[in-house]
Order: C-alpha cells, then structure tokens, then sequence
C-alpha cells in the first residue's frame, strides 16, 4: 500500500528499487503468498469442470471474432450504441478521457444534489480514480462489492480483478470491520458477510445515485449487460433514482447475440460458475419507485469511456488487447502472479494483461516496470478466452521502453554490442571457459552466457561453461557427419539426406554432450547431420530483453548460415531456439523485403527435436531396456508455443521408460531466461515448487527437451542433493539409438 | 383433465434445471397443477413462517392466491409500497418468465420497480414459473430477452441466492440479496387444469 501511494504521488514509473522492494515485502507476506497459492492450486480443476462438455477452442474463436468486430469498427459501433441508447431514453456521454469522465458526473451530482453515491465494481471508474474525485468535492462513495468494500475501508487498492481482497485474512477483515462499526468482532466469515450486509443496506436505501460499471454493451440496442454474484449492482440500479454507468468502449459488441459467447464463458473463467448469481440487461431507464410508493422512470447516463482505448485499437501491436472481457484467466494462471500479486504486479489493472492495459489507460509510466515482471512463460495464452497473446505484447512493450532496463549496465552492453558480433562473443565465452574452474556448488560460473549476469541466483547449482564447445568437438569442417557403426534405421542404399542442427549458446558452450546426442540421433535415423559454424545465439534473449535491432541482427547470421547448408530440416534440441527461428523470424524479419522469404523458409524447415525424432521413427520400436520410472516437466515452449507435449513422452515410453507423471507437470520451473537473473527472488520459488512436484512424483528421472530447464532443474535437484536425475530427452534416447546401431 | 405431462423435450429441460438450480444453492419445488402448487406454497410460507410477505404483481402468481395463504400463515402481505415494506419483508415472492435449464437459471422481465423490490430485499425470494417455460441454454434465454423489437429497460437473469467468496475466498450465501431463493415450478398452470382456462 505504501508502494502504491509512492507510485502514485510520483506519477510515473517507481525506480527498479522501489520494485524490488515492492516484491520482496510481497514475498514476505504470507497470507498473500498462500491465499494466491492455494487458488492457483484449485482454480485449473475446477474450472476445467465448469467446461466440461464444452468446446473452449470453439468458443474463444468466437470471442475472438466478436471482440475482434468491436475492435475494427470501434466508432461506428460507439454511434450506433449512442443512437440507440439515446432512442430508449438514456443520456449518453462520451468521455474522451478520465477528466472529462469525472467531470461529467461530478457535474451531474450538483445538479442533482447528490452527496451520497453507491457504486458497484466498476474497473473504469478505478482507472479514471473516480471516487476520489468526487470524494475531494464533498461526496461520499460507497463500495458495495464486498471486496471493494474491505478495501475501500482500509485504503488499499484491489490485489486482483475479480477477487480485489484476496491478499487480506479473516482476521484482518475482522479488524478492518471491527474499526468501522466500533465494535469487536469475531474473525468468522458468515458473521463478516452479514455486518457488511447491515452496513450497505443502509447505504444503498439511502444513497441518491448509483455508479455502476457494465461488461458488455449492444450497439443494435442501446442494451448495457452487468454480472454480479452479491446482488449488490441489482440494489445498486434499481434503489438510487439515478444510474450511471461507465462503460469502455471495449465493451461494445454489436448484436445482442454476441454477448451469447461473453457470458457462457466469463463466469466460467473468472469464478469457475456456469453462472453468476445475477445477470441483468439494461435498456433505457428503468422503473424507480420511492418510498411513497410513486413510481416514475429512472435517469440512465451511460459514460461511454474512450482514454486510450481508441490509441490502442490503432495501434497495430496492442490492438488485440481490446478483446479482453476482465476475466482474470491470465491472473489465476500466472506463476508470478501467484507469488506476488496484483499489489505488485499490477496497478490498476493486474497482471499481464494489466501491465499492457496500464499502458495505455493511464498517464503513467507504471507499465515500464509491471513489463519487466513477466518471464514469458505463455501459460496465460493458452487460457484467455479471448486468444490474446499477452506475452508477445508484453516483449513489444518491452521493445518500446527502450528494454533490459532492470539489466546491469554491463550486461546491456554484452547483448547489445558484443553477441551481435559472433567472434567475439565466443572468443569470450572460450575465454570464459579455460579461466572459470574450479567448479563449486551454487557458485555463479556460467555469467558469459547471454542469460547471465553477475548477480546470480541462489537455490541453484550452475554447471560451469564445458571445456570444450561443441563447435570445437567437431572439428572446422563446413559439415560435420558423426559416424557410428555405418548403420542407421533406413535400408542400406537410400539416399542420405542432410539435415541441419542449430545448437543455440546453452548446448554449444555449457551441454555439448547433449549436442552430440543429438547428432548421434540424425545419424542412426539415417541423416547426414550438418553443423554449420557461422551459427550464433537465436537472439531470443535479446528479443527478451527490449534490444529487437540486435535480436533482427542474429536472425540474419542465422538465416545466413543455413541458407547455402542444402538441408531439408533444421533439428533442434532448444524449444527456445525453435521458438526463434520458427516465429520471431518471420515477425522480426517480416516487413524486410530482402530478408522475409529466407525467413519464412528458415521456419518452415525447424522442428523440435522429439517431434523429429519421434516422426521419423515412425512406428518403429527403439527397444531400450526398460529403465526405471520417469517424470517428464514440460517446458513452456516446447508445450505452448509448439504444441509438443505428447511426443516426447512417445519417445521416452518407446525407450523403455515408465512415465510416472509429477503434478502441474506443464508448469513454469522459472527459468525464464534472463528472468532468473533480473529475479532471482521470484525465479527461486517458482523452481521450489516445481522440484517438490518432481520429488512427489516418485521417479528417479526428469526428463525434460530444454537445454534452460535443464539448468534450473538440475541446478535444483543438485543445489538440494535429491537422488533424481534430470536429462536432456535427447541425451536419453540418443545414447540408446548410438547403442543399438553401433 | 388433471396434470398434462409435459413432453419429452420440456420433461429434460427441467431434470437439468432442476439438477443446476440446485447445484447453485437453490431449492426447487415442482407441482403438477394449480392446486397441487396452492398447496406447496402453503407448505413453503408454514414452514417459513414470516411476518411479513411483499409480492410483486403476476398472472400466474395471482392464480396461486398467495394472499390467502400468507393470511392463512398468519403474515402481513404487501404488493404496494414495496420500497417501504420490502426492507422489512422477511419472504419476497414474484414470478419468473422462464427458466435456463444448463444453469438452473430464472428470468424475468423486471422493468417494474416492485419485481426487483421483492427480489432483492427480503432475505428470502420464492419465485414461482411454468415448467414449460424452461428454455435449454443462456443463449436462448438472451435471445428471448430482445424479442419484440429489443430487451425491455430491464431484463434479469437469477441463479441461485446472492453469494460471496471475497473473505479468503470462503463461499458464503446471502450478502446482498437473498439468502435463499425457492423456485416453484408448476407443470399445468391453468386455471381446473384445463389447458385452455
Ligand atoms: S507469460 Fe507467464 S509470466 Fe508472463 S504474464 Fe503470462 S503467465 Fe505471467
Ligand atoms: S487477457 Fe484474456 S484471460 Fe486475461 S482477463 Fe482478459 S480475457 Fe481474461
């Protein structure tokens, strides 16, 4: 709370200190840190049970093309709403920002003689600091939303959008409530619920305005839609003789149909309910009746907001973002969301979605840092109802603020300058290598990497840089055909193709032996494997890190190296690397007309190399001998951004592996690249969890297909000596494919 | 002719709604004609016994003749004034247009201040529908909503009583509006159960 009101008086971004302070007092706090656990826990199965039956695919691509319609025809639709609301005899403003937002119904107030409003959760008035504008004039707002409610009382700022108190204990409820009505109370839930029932019963008889936000609104018929579970918006538009509401313009869809999709799939997502207690459509004014027992038409004013939304639906980046429908699928899911919260992660607007709504709808610079929280893990991709791909816009914010701004300078300057030049760059990472030993436990040695700075994290063990790198293993030769035996699964005589192997900076210059396997695969599947040397980092983690013009750099000298290499396939064993070259390519690359088709050929040609694998095996038997149990930890990448998740399990299965699964097997191990360094704080816990999972699990193995993972998690296992080993899939099956064929 | 069975379609609809309604912390009633509902609604108010009843307005409900049972339950019954006896009303009662049958959902037109009076006040809502009126998804309900050239100034959908989970996310039922909702659904809502009275 102090952090936000720093954040606030200072009106801009709060330095990289005051984050870290921020998250460190976050991590402290333990209610916090186990309300939002325990949620994250039961969130995923019980929302999975509300969908169940249901085509989520089907129906996000409906959201998406409902939402995607508000986005392109955003004026028009503002018109037609504004038309038709007028015609059943609404008054309709149309805000250009928060000012005139307040303004407007601050103005409405006098008119009036309002002293006394009661309002029900509405994020825009929050965004547009509604209530302390009226506030500074004399007139008293009440929250009615319970959450809200608590939070009003004790002056904080909601920690999440639809749970705005989770952060607070019964206790501290208890106390917050025991202060307002002056009197002691027990910490027991149902008496709580039922004082703040007493007490805004008689703020909603006497209240002579109600401020309520919407979730959807009907251009074809002027129609606002408002979700609640308490009844408090019910009480909210019906008692007071005046209604406003505040509504986005992101709200508008255009057929009364296309809040069909909305609402099947928001409670869903945000409360896991196949429906909230209320759901009310509003069209004009209403009947109000006062306590004569007249009867007259309400006043309906619908603050139609824009601040920043029309800026973002013309920006060809954020646009997307517009389809949001608030659900907090993307919080709920978010690892570091449920480790920090939305006081820390967040401002108004929480998490990752917030960060790039924050962006836009506020004055601030607060985004600037909120950007810098999230490691990119995709998890919230793949559960927004509404197809946003939160964390490519996140990078692109990252891009715009001029990024790694939380990097030691040092570090900036080692990406930026040094690893777009490839020979220096390795000159220095060999350097590195003949000077780093001896190897000690949880000492930081691998700093050279692109990855790593000099503050590393604790909680890890890091393996050093190997001696020697696998370019250096395999000798200076264009190609580079590993031999072994002669023999491979084709039948003698067929044709040997080429097949490329981008190795990126973790298996070149810290797991060659993972590199070898790799090539030993190719072989034994019958490929002559090809090596080309003039490969560099993928330039992801630059990417990552704001520095896109030296990201486009390495795409190039990748692309380059490749083109002349008469490869059908490019195999490689970093899901992060595949990710690179497969999508950010053709996006850095796309609008460079001399670059874009090489691209796009680079890309189609990359597979993963379980997918390769296990494709080219076809329904052939690898025939290891059966080893022991394995637990398998999905990489973000790998799982998210390719889709690959059953095959490397096919694979290890064919090897004679028994697959014991961990739980939340597809979660985060926080690595996240440079995240680890930027937040080792953050980083650590998120590793915790995932190790206590791999020791629940039983096995004695995790095998994994990334190279990142691999570091964090062994670095884990080792840094806590647990009897599990963690292997690179590559490492498993390839040294069962050199066995068999040598 | 006593209680016309509903047909295969309606019969399923109100399995599910019921089964949903239920699963959401309603309670669900059903009675095969008006009298076998007089009766149930009788049975409700004496086991509710309330002090004070506000109703809103209705055809259907006006056939239940919720004003003898309340008297007959020893209660002051209101259907005017409701802003100023429904904070004091222990039992609101109203009728709903339809039903939802994959939420267990009811909706109603409630342009009328007193529908929403009654619904929101009193600790406890009994709504009374037609079991043929259940409708099988929230999109239907939505579209019905809009016929007839557009939604009318008011149109609420209720599922189950008012709930919370904002206090460590504890589920807890009844905060601002009821603590309870009872739905009566009558089969054959006709006057002798004739179909056409
Ligand atoms: S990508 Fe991962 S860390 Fe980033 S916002 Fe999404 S869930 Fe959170
Ligand atoms: S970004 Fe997607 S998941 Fe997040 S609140 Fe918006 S709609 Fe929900």
């Amino acid at each position: 709370m102090d952090k936000e009101e720093t954040r606030e008086k200072k009106g801009k971004g709060c330095s990289p200190l005051d984050l870290r302070q921020a998250i460190r007092q976050a991590l402290a706090n333990q209610n916090l840190g186990g309300a939002l656990g325990r949620f994250a826990d039961a969130y995923l199965p019980s929302r999975e049970k509300v969908f169940e039956g249901r085509d989520f695919a089907a129906l996000r691509e409906e959201i998406r093309r409902v939402k995607q319609s508000t986005i392109d025809y955003m004026d028009a639709l503002a018109e037609r709403f504004t038309e038709n609301a007028r015609k059943r005899g609404a008054v309709v403003f149309p805000a250009p920002d928060a000012q005139a937002a307040c303004a407007y119904i601050l103005e409405l107030a006098r008119k009036n003689s309002v002293d006394f409003v009661v309002k029900s959760k509405s994020m825009a008035s929050e965004e547009i600091h509604l209530n302390k504008y009226l506030e500074k004039a004399g007139i008293t707002v009440a929250e009615t939303d319970l959450g809200e409610w608590i939070i009003q009382l004790c002056g904080q700022k909601p920690s999440h959008m639809v749970m705005p108190a989770i952060h607070l204990t019964r206790q501290e409820v208890a106390e917050i409530f025991s202060h307002e009505i002056k009197e002691r109370l027990e910490s027991d839930i149902p008496r709580l619920v039922k004082v703040a029932r007493e007490q805004l019963r008689q703020k909603f008889l006497t209240a002579q305005m109600g401020i309520s936000g919407a979730n959807v609104a009907v251009a074809e018929t002027g129609t606002l839609f408002i979700m609640t579970n308490e009844g408090n918006a019910r009480l909210v538009t019906t008692l007071p003789p005046i209604h406003v509401v505040i509504v986005g313009l992101e709200k508008l869809v255009e057929k009364l149909s296309d809040a069909g999709p909305i609402f099947e799939a928001l409670p869903r997502c945000a409360t896991a309910q196949h429906l909230t207690s209320y759901l009310s459509l509003i069209t004009g004014p209403a009947q109000v009746e006062n306590i004569e027992g007249e009867t007259g038409a309400k006043e309906l004013h619908i603050v139609l907001l824009d601040n920043g939304r029309r800026k973002m639906a013309a920006d060809p980046r954020f646009r997307d973002a517009l389809r949001c429908i608030r659900c907090a699928s993307c919080l709920n899911v978010c690892p570091v969301f449920a480790l920090i919260g939305g006081h820390v992660f967040g401002h108004i607007y929480t998490g990752g979605i917030g960060t790039i709504l924050t962006a836009f709808f506020g004055p601030g610079r607060e985004a600037e840092d909120l950007q810098t929280l999230c490691l990119g893990c995709q998890r919230c991709r793949e559960y927004c109802p509404a197809g946003i791909d939160i964390p490519q816009m996140i990078l692109d914010l990252r891009e715009r603020y001029a990024g790694g701004r939380l990097l030691p300078r040092g570090q900036k300057l080692f990406m930026e300058k040094v690893m777009p030049n490839r020979k220096l760059f390795h000159t220095i990472l060999k350097t590195a290598a003949r000077v780093q030993k001896p190897v000690t436990k949880g000492r930081p040695l691998v700093r050279h990497l692109p990855l790593f700075g000099r503050g590393l994290t604790e909680g890890r063990s890091l393996p050093a840089l190997a001696d020697r790198a696998l370019r250096d293993r395999l000798g200076a030769g264009e190609t580079a055909a590993g031999q072994i035996g002669g023999q491979t699964i084709r039948p003698a005589g067929e044709p040997v193709q080429k097949a490329g192997f981008f190795a990126g900076c973790l298996i070149d210059f810290v797991y060659p032996e993972i590199g070898e396997a790799v090539l030993d695969t190719l072989v034994c599947l019958g490929y002559a494997p090809v090596f080309p040397p003039a490969q560099n980092c993928c330039g992801f983690p630059l990417e990552h890190s704001g520095f896109r013009e030296a990201a486009v750099e390495l795409a190039k000298q990748n692309i380059a190296a490749f083109a002349g290499a008469g490869v059908s396939v490019v195999v490689t064993a970093c899901p992060t690397c595949a990710v690179s070259l497969k999508k950010s390519y053709p996006r850095l690359l796309g609008d460079d007309p001399a670059w874009a088709k090489q691209a796009a050929d680079l890309a189609a040609k990359v597979v993963d190399y379980a997918s390769f694998a296990l494709h080219q095996l076809a329904d052939r038997q690898i025939e290891g001998t059966p080893f022991g149990p394995v637990t398998y930890h999905d990489s973000c990448h790998l799982k998210r951004s390719l889709g690959v998740y059953r095959e490397p399990r096919e694979l290890l299965v064919r090897a004679g592996a028994q697959l014991q699964e961990m739980a939340w097997s597809d979660r985060c191990c926080g690595f996240g690249g440079s995240y680890s360094i930027q937040f080792p704080e953050l980083s650590r816990p998120i590793l915790e969890q995932k190790i206590a999972n791999i020791a629940a699990s039983g096995a004695r193995m995790v095998a994994m297909d990334c190279p990142g993972c691999l570091l964090q998690i062994r670095g884990g296992l080792d840094y806590r000596d647990l009897p599990v080993k963690a292997e690179h899939t590559a490492s498993i099956i390839g040294d069962i494919l050199k066995r068999k064929f040598s | 002719m006593a209680n016309t069975a509903l047909d295969s379609k309606a019969e399923s609809n109100y399995r599910l709604f019921a089964r949903m309604a239920e699963a959401m912390a309603a309670e669900v009633h059903r009675a095969g004609n008006l009298s076998a509902a007089r009766e149930k609604l009788r049975e409700i108010l004496q086991a509710l016994a309330p002090r004070k009843i506000v109703a809103a307005p209705g055809v259907l409900l006006a056939r239940l003749a919720p004003g003898e049972a309340a008297q007959e339950a020893g209660a002051a019954f209101y259907t005017e004034k409701l802003r100023r006896y429904a904070p004091e009303a222990d039992l609101g009662v109203s009728e709903m247009e339809l039903g939802i049958a994959e939420t267990g959902s009811i909706a109603q037109n409630a342009t009328d201040a007193a529908s929403r009076l009654v619904s929101t006040l009193p600790p406890v809502h009994l709504a009374v529908l037609r079991t043929d009126t259940i409708v099988p998804t929230l999109r239907d309900a939505i579209t019905r909503a809009g016929e007839g050239g557009g939604p009318p100034p008011y149109w609420t959908i209720i599922t189950g009583p008012s709930r919370t989970a904002d206090i460590e996310r504890v589920l807890t039922i009844g905060v601002h509006g009821p603590y309870r909702l009872i739905i009566l659904a009558i089969d054959n809502a006709d006057e002798n159960g004739n179909p056409n009275g």
